[in-house]
């Protein structure tokens, strides 16, 4: 019997519930599948029906590459978990001198740059899980990359460092307007020794800052789609009385997270927030003993699991580890991170949307 | 002849479908008792391609979006039995046993759903996403997509230009060996 062909339109019905993987392997199948699969809409409608969504985790391999991992298999022991990626390039060669910082990601898009100096950086958009990647010129300083569902528009916000003469304002770049807009920055708070990235949760761009004239930790939350600053108590004598101090500001899975390091015996304890700001909502998700003689662990993912993917290291990550849900070392892997190490890796969602997309069409 | 099954009736049928045969007494007992109960309800008869007469009940019918809207848009006499040219009297009788265990199967859907898929091979797997398609039925069209995608997710692009009977027209030695990871770079 001839086999039968399907029409074009329920090859793509098929497509557009496959996981990204496989659809990136199929590109090559033939020209009809390629373009079909290259059109930025079927990128859209594969982002919105994918069901569940796979998480990889992006680490700094060395100057020019990235290692992307999926945390699901044993760290380290299956080589196919692991894919390395091609940084994207710097226009001007600059990547031996240039720092590489990652600062988010939503939807599967990255967004990176190069930093030359405090007051030079290049800025890159990129798909790590299709590779295309676009640049921009150069911005004077940046901080976090999120979306407002509301305008269906990429955002990146800048909350510059307070100075005296300075009106506080809230700096949000508008990828679909290609322009900056000022927003009223509310709360007070100096925390800014080093350029640090925001968390995307919730649709606001989330940072833990130390509110200056009262000496205490505080959650700073951005909201994309009403562009307000407020702040998220952290009841800090819930849970680090004797800690040496709080630290490592991360995500896990949908709940914002903050570390706990205490000497002798060394442990650090990681806090959720399991009902998003509700205080009293403030739950130690796990304790990790501190290992090969580190003084810090970093979190970096959850698995499905419940176990933690992180780091351990003194200022750059040194050591891959995973924890089962019991706390339990399950994996470790040896890691000679160069970066800052909440600035070489990240967590990202594989998705086939394209970052030329984002920009509106008059640029 | 009429065998009375799962709650619908199939008239003059040429060939008899394997499940009837597998059917067992005791769900034909029941499934008379539920027939006396719903004898108001009106039925529709669906007329497939090999001329077999389905008389199909109106919880099974609303699943079928096209068949509906002939019903409530085209004021089709419906006296007459509604004729499916692009499907075969095998492929509506597991069409109607989809959407019966879909909404009656509460407690085994799942297990239903494996013994479903493994009762066919490829092409009618084909077959039946094309039937499911043309009448509208979002459970069966859902079900049988990632029916699809379970098969292909792993495989190689020979493979699926096998599968789904496509002709190489990429110039193969280049696109083989791309790094399916790099993509296209775009940068202007």
């Amino acid at each position: 019997m001839e086999k039968l062909t399907l029409p074009v339109e329920l090859v793509r019905e098929i497509l557009l519930r496959l996981p990204v993987k496989s659809v990136l392997r199929f590109k090559c199948v033939c020209k009809t599948w390629h373009s079909l699969i290259s059109e930025p809409h079927f990128g859209i409608s594969h982002y919105h029906l994918t069901a569940a969504p796979s998480y990889r985790l992006l680490l700094e391999f060395n100057e020019s590459y990235f290692e992307s991992v999926d945390t699901e298999p044993h760290l380290g022991q299956d080589s196919s978990a692991g894919n390395l990626l091609l940084f994207p390039s710097h226009p001007f060669g600059y990547e031996s001198v240039a720092t590489k910082m990652i600062l988010g990601s939503c939807r599967g898009l990255v967004s990176c740059c190069y930093h030359r100096g405090w007051d030079h950086i290049d800025l890159i958009l990129w798909n790590p899980s299709t590779g295309v990647y676009k640049r921009l010129p150069i911005f004077e300083y940046l901080y976090g990359f999120g979306y407002d569902a509301s305008t269906d528009d990429y955002l990146l916000v800048l909350i510059p460092r307070l100075f005296a003469h300075q009106e506080p304002k809230v700096h949000v770049f508008s990828f679909k307007t290609y322009s900056w807009n000022l927003y009223d920055n509310n709360v007070l708070y100096s925390d800014f020794f080093c350029l640090r990235r925001g968390l995307l949760l919730n649709g606001a761009l989330h940072w833990l800052v130390i509110c200056e004239d009262e000496m205490r930790f505080v959650i700073i939350a951005f909201d994309l789609t009403q562009r307000t600053l407020s702040e998220i108590p952290l009841s800090l004598n819930h849970f680090s009385r004797r800690s040496r101090f709080l630290f490592s500001f991360s995500k896990m899975g949908e709940c914002l997270s903050v570390c706990c390091t205490y000497p002798d015996p060394a442990i650090t304890d990681i806090w959720v927030m399991k009902e998003y700001k509700v205080r009293s909502s403030w739950t130690k998700l796990l304790v990790i003993p501190l290992i090969y003689n580190s003084l810090y662990f970093y979190p970096i993912c959850i698995t499905k699991d419940g176990g933690v993917v992180g780091g351990f290291g003194l200022c750059k990550l040194e050591r891959l580890v995973k924890f089962n849900d019991k706390g339990e070392l399950v994996d470790n892997v040896a890691y000679n991170g160069n970066q800052r190490w909440d600035c070489g890796n990240l967590q990202y969602r594989e998705s086939l949307l394209s970052p030329i997309n984002v920009i509106g069409d008059q640029h | 002849m009429v065998i009375t099954a799962k709650g619908k009736e199939i008239l003059e049928i040429a060939e008899e479908p394997e499940y009837v045969m597998l059917a067992k007494v005791e769900d034909l007992k029941m499934d008379m008792l539920r027939i006396v109960e719903e004898e108001e309800i009106k039925k529709i008869r669906l007329k497939t391609s090999d001329e077999a007469t389905f008389e199909v009940e109106p919880s099974i019918l609303k699943e079928m979006k096209r068949v509906q809207s002939l019903i409530n848009t085209e004021a089709i006499d419906t006296s007459v039995a509604i004729p499916l040219p692009n499907i075969t009297s095998r492929n509506l009788s597991r069409i109607i046993d989809f959407c019966w265990e879909h909404q009656y199967n509460t407690e085994n859907l799942e297990e239903f759903k494996g013994r479903f898929l493994k009762s066919l091979n490829h092409q009618e797997l084909k077959e039946l996403l094309l039937a499911a398609n043309y009448l509208n039925i979002k459970t069966l069209f859902d079900f049988l997509c990632n029916s699809f995608t379970d098969l292909i997710q792993n495989e190689s692009p020979e493979f699926i230009r096998d599968f789904f009977n496509i002709l190489n027209d990429t110039n193969s030695v280049k696109s083989m060996h791309a790094p399916a990871f790099q993509g296209s770079i775009d940068d202007d």
